[in-house]
């Protein structure tokens, strides 16, 4: 895992702040990574296990210190010869996550498939993609709201209810946005393919 | 226990965004205060402040007698239940429940007590060895309360605690909360967007937007005397009916026209008006969904407030049905919440009668009430 403030406040602080208020069994390590950020080796097998760890600590470092950070949580490795690619994964899933996904503090390797093959993709691909279903005005389509619209829709795996109480807004809101998407672009996001597509393009 | 007040709190952020504008509030100790309000109306910032997780701007705030501007969240003395109630996976409910006091140093003894007392109270003393993933997601919530209470803290704060439950499961822990508050006898500050949450938890409401405070009084007194459009608009579900009308003198009477239809408005709500000067202009009327009617008794009742309307849709909710009305001089449907076993069904013309001992009255430009109390 590697943590992060999310303000530019002394990093040596937030070192200080884990090693006195993060849970730390016996094996689990504390390391600065000279850049402002704190490298936590955790012990455990199982990664939702790991990344609720991360949750908590980032909730306890909020409310015990006042301190507000973010995560990057990699996946599970072996031996110490693997932890450099775990830190790179960490780093990989906290800079994701900072560009596509501001509103979620704790970001995991492992969750971020979609993002991968995204930037992976031909540029030309890209734009055409891009062109296809944003026309020649993506900021126009991809607003601040419908941004957010489409993550929460997404978090609450398509489903209208969950995804409208968590943005505290009316279903009918919810649907009325989700038309005014599928005018736009042609993508409904009630369906699985499309969701899927528009979700590639939040992250091109 | 405490006080909380806040005088003149501002929060501007970079960019210079204000997102709280002169908030003041006085709160009793033990009061339970509920701030409600759309989402970015600066609700959520206040109780950031409150709790030290925000900078104050500008303003002071005291907890008791203390000013706090500059105190670190954990020596507020406060407590704060998070919308996001993470709990360490490898932890039992019992050492998620301790953790705050085991960084506090508290004896085991008095850890142990205190979490037990707590359990206890929230009945969970039967789950205190499991761990977080053997719970459902009101146990979780009942233990990051748990987590709250044996602080046993001046004041607790709530951000939003109900949101990630189901509707169910939402309404039970609203009730569970508030037999808490009077359990523990504590001041409560609690942040919600839920109306319906403020009206049945708080003891008063605080009503914001745009970081701005719009209203702070009882449930009942915000329902029955909304100080502006706004607060009348966003207490009560279905919301308040608004109607642009014109106040004109016709004999005796003061009558309030829109379209076709002519309501008059009875002497006493005259009397009440802030300046008579409003009668010969325009003004915004409105009446809540409830204090419209269908029934013959209550047409004979209100002969002088009757609107010929087509019902355009009905929705029976067993206990009441809503009626979704049209009129002339009407942008929008009226609501009205009338008896189940009315007769009026979709396609039908029918008069209402509005109840005028219920209407509100307010200024066309501020939207402020021009009813005193």
């Amino acid at each position: 895992m590697v943590f992060q403030r999310e303000d530019d406040a002394s990093p040596g602080r937030l070192a200080a702040q884990l090693r006195e208020l993060a849970p730390l069994e016996e094996r689990d390590l504390l390391a600065e990574d000279g850049a402002g950020r704190v490298l936590m080796i955790k012990e455990g097998t199982d990664p939702g296990e790991i990344a609720e760890f991360a949750s908590a600590l980032v909730g306890t470092l909020e409310s015990e210190a006042g301190i507000r950070t973010r995560a990057g949580v990699s996946d599970v490795h072996g031996g110490p010869e693997e932890w450099p690619a775990g830190y790179r994964e960490a780093l990989a899933a906290l800079e994701t996550g900072e560009r596509l996904h501001r509103l979620s503090p704790v970001q995991i390797y492992g969750r971020q498939t979609l993002e991968r093959i995204a930037e992976s993709l031909d540029p030309a691909l890209r734009a055409q993609l891009v062109k296809r279903f944003l026309k020649d005005s993506p900021e126009a389509v991809l607003t601040a709201e419908t941004r957010e619209t489409a993550e929460r829709f997404f978090e609450a795996d398509l489903n209208l209810s969950v995804a409208a109480r968590q943005m505290f807004i009316h279903r009918n809101t919810l649907t009325y946005r989700l038309d005014r998407i599928q005018r736009e672009t042609g993508l409904d996001l009630r369906k699985f393919e499309d969701a899927a597509v528009f979700r590639l393009l939040l992250m091109m | 226990m405490a006080s909380v007040s806040l005088q003149h709190i501002y929060k501007v952020y970079s960019g210079n965004v204000t997102a709280v504008s002169d908030f003041c509030l006085d709160i009793e100790d033990k009061e339970f205060i509920v701030l409600v309000g759309p989402s970015g109306c600066g609700k959520s910032t206040t109780l950031r402040m409150v709790a030290g997780l925000e900078e104050i701007s500008d303003g002071e705030l005291y907890i008791g007698d203390k000013l706090v501007n500059d105190v670190a969240p954990k020596d507020r003395d406060i407590a704060m239940v998070f919308q996001n109630y993470a709990l360490y996976p490898h932890m039992t409910v019992f050492d998620n429940m301790a953790f705050g006091l085991k960084l506090r140093k508290t004896p085991k003894d008095e850890i142990k007590r205190r979490v037990e007392e707590a359990a206890k109270i929230l009945d969970i003393a039967h789950l205190l060895n499991r761990k977080p993933k053997a719970l459902s997601g009101g146990q979780r919530q009942r233990v990051a309360l748990g987590r709250a209470i044996v602080r046993e803290p001046k004041v607790f704060l709530f951000d939003e605690p109900l949101s990630n439950l189901d509707a169910k499961l939402r309404v039970a822990m609203r009730t569970e909360i508030t037999k808490l508050h009077q359990r523990l006898q504590t001041t409560f500050i609690y942040v919600t967007h839920d109306q319906t949450e403020a009206m049945t938890m708080a003891s008063r409401i605080v009503v914001m937007k745009d970081g701005v405070v719009q209203q702070v009084d009882t449930p009942q007194n915000l329902y029955d005397y909304p100080t502006n459009e706004f607060v009348a608009g966003f207490i009560g579900s279905p919301q308040m009916n608004f109607f642009n009308v014109r106040l004109e003198k016709e004999g005796q009477d003061v009558v309030a026209k829109f379209g076709n239809n002519k309501i008059v408005v009875p002497s006493f709500k005259i009397a009440k008006f802030t300046d008579e000067s409003y009668i010969g202009k325009e003004v915004v009327m409105g009446i809540r969904p409830e204090n419209i009617h269908d029934s013959e008794e209550k047409l004979a009742e209100f002969s002088t407030a009757t609107v010929d309307v087509d019902v355009e849709v009905t929705e029976q909710m067993g206990s009441e049905t809503y009626l979704y009305l049209t009129t002339t001089g009407k942008e929008g449907n009226i609501v009205a919440r009338v008896d189940p076993r009315t007769t009026s069904r979709a396609g039908n013309k029918i008069k209402i009668a509005l109840d005028v001992n219920r209407l509100h009255f307010f200024d066309k430009e501020t939207e402020k009430t021009i009813l005193n109390r």
